[in-house]
């Protein structure tokens, strides 16, 4: 089986926001619509402080909850682990987004542009989808990137072509894609050499990001 | 000892890190609970009200018009309400598809009721009316992403919500229609109904304390201590007891009367508040910071929760 999973390395990560940025430039989102976003977290009291950047974004759980909840079988669950909606069916009731625990879903019910003027640019008059008005969205792990790769031969995790664009992005390194399955990918092979953990585990939705926080201890 | 701050470096929707209020379902999400809710609860006592020898086609039609009055709500929330009929595809696992499913049977075996008075079909109705207050209870804790509404024990605070509105509603109908004789009954059932909501109202709060849920909904839940709990349930339950005891026909009804309106205002002012008011996300949290150069990992933060 395949299961396709990222990590995140949070030593790593330095909050510059060019995942964030290569998914919107990627995915064409609206202004206020991050599928990935950085988060800056911090946490502590004078003089422990930490400050710490958070990748966040659908985690392609493995028990999603918004895909038992989703009433149209718009939301599936891929055999390799993709959590995908089909825009030409979601109705836009938002139970999916209620029962999401990563506030990973938006549902947009009007275009808004960069500049605010109610006029798009270009750009945003060439990447309008219509098709996503009124209806969830959500990082899709760009799927179409992974499916497109596949087909020509490529391995999604290794060949650029066929990994996600905030992997591709990212300029320290902190993202690693892979098959979570197969014990010789990069993905499984890092994990197996990190502590790491995945966000609110204890909800049994069995994300599909882990963030790695340090080195396992040598034995 | 190390606290988290909640502090996040960004202003605006994205970059929010401890919970925040949902938006994706507001008053309209709400009236469907609400008037879906005390339709069925009414529905059911309708036909207990029959067994009585009260009228069921009033509060039967009323019932109906209720539910189909919350179903409008939703449909006036959904974004594309012309793909509606795709809510029927997933029944498998969503509990959105199964109180869609159960509304048409509802509605039609309803209909027949009141326009036949077979007794069969009133019970039919009157337990489809139960398995639609099901789904919906259900629904709402199918909700992992809403801490105050996942809790097991939302259902029954949901469900008994709905049968003391139901049985206020049919209060109020047989004072309406003068049907006195069925009065003293529908208000013992209230009576038993709002002690139940009374502890099951308590145990949902205890149990979100000790499950922990984010500070600003266990916040919202608080103030509705007094108008839902104090005055729109244990007043009203000695107020029924007191009716119940006297001998008094005066004393019966308008006790009654005052008792069915306090417990239907703060049943629906619960669920307005559960669904705008108390529906804090998850947020984010971190169970272990990470290790920078030679230091340690940090402690665990989780913003925003109790």
């Amino acid at each position: 089986m395949t299961r396709y999973a990222m990590a995140i390395d949070l030593r790593r990560c330095n909050g510059c926001q060019t995942c964030t940025t290569a998914c919107r430039h990627a995915n064409a989102t609206p202004p206020g619509v991050q599928w990935r976003q950085v988060l800056d977290m911090e946490s502590g009291e004078y003089p422990e402080v930490r400050r710490t950047f958070v990748p966040v974004g659908c985690m392609h759980c493995g028990d999603p909850p918004c895909e038992h909840v989703c009433p149209t079988t718009a939301t599936k669950k891929r055999a390799d682990g993709l959590v995908t909606i089909d825009y030409d069916i979601c109705i836009g009731c938002g139970y999916c987004a209620v029962a999401c625990p990563y506030q990973a879903r938006h549902i947009v019910h009007r275009n808004t542009f960069a500049f605010g003027d109610g006029r798009a640019i270009a750009s945003e008059q060439a990447r309008m989808d219509p098709e996503r008005m009124s209806v969830a969205t959500k990082c899709t792990f760009c799927k179409d990137r992974i499916d497109a790769g596949l087909e020509n031969g490529l391995t999604p995790g290794v060949d650029p072509e066929a990994t996600p664009a905030c992997v591709n992005a990212c300029i320290t390194g902190a993202y690693v894609f892979g098959d979570r399955d197969d014990p010789n990918s990069k993905l499984s092979k890092l994990l197996g050499q990190t502590e790491h953990f995945r966000m609110h585990e204890e909800l049994g939705t069995d994300p599909g990001i882990h963030y790695i926080w340090d080195s396992k201890a040598a034995t | 000892m190390s606290q988290p701050s909640g502090q996040s470096g960004h202003a605006g929707k994205s970059g929010r890190i401890a919970p925040w209020h949902q938006s994706n379902w507001d008053l309209r999400a709400a009236g469907n609970f609400v008037f879906g809710g005390a339709g069925t609860g009414l529905i059911i006592f309708a036909g207990i009200g029959h067994a009585f020898g009260a009228a069921y086609v009033l509060p039967a039609l009323i019932g109906l018009a209720l539910v189909g009055a919350g179903l409008l709500c939703v449909w006036a929330e959904i974004g594309r309400p012309l793909r509606a009929v795709n809510v029927y595809l997933h029944p498998q696992s969503s509990w959105m598809t199964r109180e869609a499913m159960v509304a048409p049977f509802l509605f039609a075996s309803g209909l027949a009721a009141a326009w036949t008075g077979r007794q069969t079909l009133i019970w039919t109705v009157a337990a489809l009316a139960l398995v639609y207050l099901t789904c919906q209870a259900q629904m709402i804790k199918a909700s992992r992403g809403i801490p105050a509404w996942r809790s097991p024990r939302m259902v029954p605070l949901a469900m008994l919500t709905g049968l003391c509105e139901g049985a206020s509603l049919a209060i109020l109908v047989a004072a309406a229609t003068a049907d006195r004789a069925y009065l003293q009954w529908i208000e013992a059932f209230l009576l038993a109904l709002a002690l139940a909501r009374g502890l099951a109202w308590y145990a949902y709060r205890s149990g979100l304390q000790h499950e922990g849920a984010p500070a600003k909904a266990l916040a919202a839940l608080a103030r509705i201590e007094l108008p839902f709990s104090i005055l729109g349930n244990w007043v009203p339950l000695v107020l029924l007891f007191i009716a119940l005891a006297s001998s008094s026909a005066n004393v019966v009804f308008w006790l009654g009367v005052i008792s069915a309106l306090a417990v239907l205002g703060s049943g629906w002012l619960f669920k307005v508040v559960l669904i705008t008011r108390a529906a804090y996300n998850q947020g984010f949290a971190l169970p272990q910071l990470p290790v920078r150069g030679s230091g340690n990992g940090g402690r665990a933060t989780k913003p925003g929760w109790d």
